[in-house]
């Protein structure tokens, strides 16, 4: 009886260390597979341009269109659409942005449904949310950040149930 | 992501954001050079069970930066560019501004109002001769328009930099204090055709864009004699003619004679009479130079003969004075002599020589210098022989 016991144990570990390896194997196949079907993260964006016009009874409206004719001054909306298309939730789902060259961030426009904001003026090492973010002028003294020094943009989204997506966007203007 | 889908977010927006974002400011010296790839992504991290997976990045999303073609042009008087009849080489000066994200030519040309109100308020009523346009050479190295400023259209403006253009014009003679002249000076963006010459027109991109190609978008505003969104601005300057307007007055009064003496004094034989002559020049008179008085007492003394007082005493109202602003104290009288260019002391910085002369019953006073609203009295006695 104690050997069998013993053997069954044996089998047991021989068995789990067989599919331990078998999983080894071809488990980068398996692993990118579970990126897309399992675990899958999807991530896609859009830059617009806004303008604004005036409609038929006289009121301003701000429309979205491609952003195919684009000169300094015109305002820019970037739309980043993240979908969880696995059948587990994410959590801590953090999107970065990078504030891109040439543009500057505008003030107070970057938004996503129950994300949490924040910014980094030192190229996505470090962020904060806006008040307290602070840079090193050129006298070496600190000062309250502007939209100007802003590098990056990242939303924090507590989870991201499955398959369902969020968008989180920002307007920047064409230096 | 439809189109849809974002307005439904924008739509989401708190309205004291979306005014933020529209009360920013628009105008922009200069911004992003035309043709640069404005690119970006989007990178997410997140857990799974707890468990860190890895990063993932967006694909890029890129546009290119098109033409903005914009400019300014403004003059830079403060005020009607005087000129006097007779003169030539009258400078306008202007500053045209390449406020585009790309170097461009300019056009120059210049418009004569024909009547209508002119830069600084006045009314057309005249036009100048041989009007060009001249545009600041660097290589001329000093401010202002020079000889050496020979280019009559812009070159390879870059964005963001500003030259002078002047435009330069003769006036014949004829002309009457106060008359305006005004010009327009209109700019036109053109294409940098990377020579010396004008380059030509541009062309506004219109409908959609063109794909892999750099479109070409009209900024402008309108100017004082342009459209907006027609590459083109323009500005407007005076010229005001400004000559000297003198008026002269003559009075004299009997001061005394040898029967009344200064009660009731006549013009007997004897009398001594004083006479004032003022010379003023218009408020808005140019500078008026070698002013020359000549007065001749012959017509009005036709019988016998007169003598000057020749005791030169300013105190005493004798002799000949002069009352002008230029003197240390410019209400008063200062003396002056026949002595040809040594008058006497007592005129503070005034070095004109007066050239008072006393013969044949004539008066001749030169050199006197008028500014707009001044005016100098010249005061003598004679008496009756």
């Amino acid at each position: 009886m104690k050997n069998k016991k013993l053997f069954g144990t044996l089998f047991a570990a021989v068995f789990t260390c067989t599919i331990a390896v078998a999983h080894a194997d071809d488990g980068l196949k398996v692993t990118a597979e579970a990126a897309e079907n399992e675990h899958g993260i999807a991530l896609s964006m859009t830059v617009s341009e806004e303008v604004e016009e005036v409609n038929m009874v006289g009121n301003k409206i701000i429309r979205l269109v491609d952003a195919d004719s684009i000169v300094p001054g015109d305002r820019l909306v970037y739309v980043t659409t993240v979908k969880n298309r696995s059948q587990q939730s994410a959590e801590n789902v953090a999107i970065v942005n990078p504030v891109p060259e040439h543009t500057t961030y505008l003030e107070g426009s970057a938004q996503g449904d129950s994300a949490t904001v924040t910014f980094s003026v030192d190229g996505a090492k470090n962020f904060d949310s806006e008040k307290n973010l602070t840079v090193t002028d050129e006298n070496g003294d600190r000062r309250a950040a502007t939209t100007t020094d802003y590098t990056h943009i990242r939303w924090v989204l507590n989870s991201l149930p499955a398959k369902a997506e969020a968008d989180v966007l920002f307007r920047a203007r064409l230096n | 992501m439809s189109d849809f889908k974002i307005l439904r977010k924008l739509v989401g927006i708190p309205t004291t954001v979306l005014l933020l974002t529209m009360m920013a400011p628009n105008a922009m010296a200069v911004g992003t050079a035309s043709n640069t790839s404005v690119t970006n992504f989007a990178t997410v991290n997140y857990d799974v069970a707890s468990v860190g997976q890895p990063a993932i990045n967006s694909a890029l999303v890129a546009f290119v930066v098109d033409t903005r073609v914009d400019l300014t042009v403004s003059t830079d008087d403060l005020a009607e560019v005087a000129v006097t009849p007779g003169s030539n080489d009258n400078v306008m000066t202007f500053t045209v501004t390449n406020t585009g994200n790309a170097p461009h030519d300019f056009s120059l040309s210049s418009l004569a109002l024909v009547g209508g109100t002119g830069a600084f308020g006045g009314t057309d009523n005249i036009n100048a001769n041989d009007v060009q346009i001249f545009v600041e050479t660097a290589a001329s190295g000093s401010a202002g328009y020079q000889l050496t400023d020979v280019d009559t259209h812009i070159n390879a403006l870059a964005a963001d930099a500003s030259i002078n253009v002047y435009i330069v014009s003769d006036f014949s003679t004829g002309y009457s204090d106060g008359d305006i002249a005004s010009y327009y000076l209109n700019a036109e963006a053109r294409i940098d055709n990377g020579g010396s010459t004008l380059g030509g027109a541009l062309v506004e991109t219109v409908g959609g864009d063109t794909e892999g190609s750099v479109d070409i978008v009209f900024a402008d505003d309108a100017g004082i004699n342009d459209a907006a969104g027609d590459a083109t601005d323009s500005s407007q300057d005076d010229y005001q003619v400004v000559t000297a307007t003198l008026t002269i007055g003559k009075t004299s009064s009997v001061i005394s004679d040898p029967v009344n003496n200064t009660t009731d004094p006549k013009r007997i034989p004897g009398a001594v009479i004083e006479y004032e002559i003022t010379v003023s020049n218009g408020v808005s008179g140019a500078t008026a130079t070698s002013v020359a008085i000549t007065d001749s007492l012959n017509t009005e003394i036709t019988e016998g003969d007169i003598a000057f007082q020749t005791t030169y005493n300013v105190t005493a109202l004798q002799g000949i004075s002069i009352r002008h602003p230029d003197s240390t104290i410019p209400a008063d009288f200062y003396e002056y002599t026949n002595a040809g260019g040594a008058e006497a002391a007592g005129r503070g910085a005034v070095v004109a020589d007066w050239n008072v002369t006393d013969t044949d019953n004539v008066v001749t006073v030169t050199g006197i210098v008028l500014d707009g609203g001044e005016s100098a009295t010249i005061r003598f006695r004679v008496t009756i022989q």
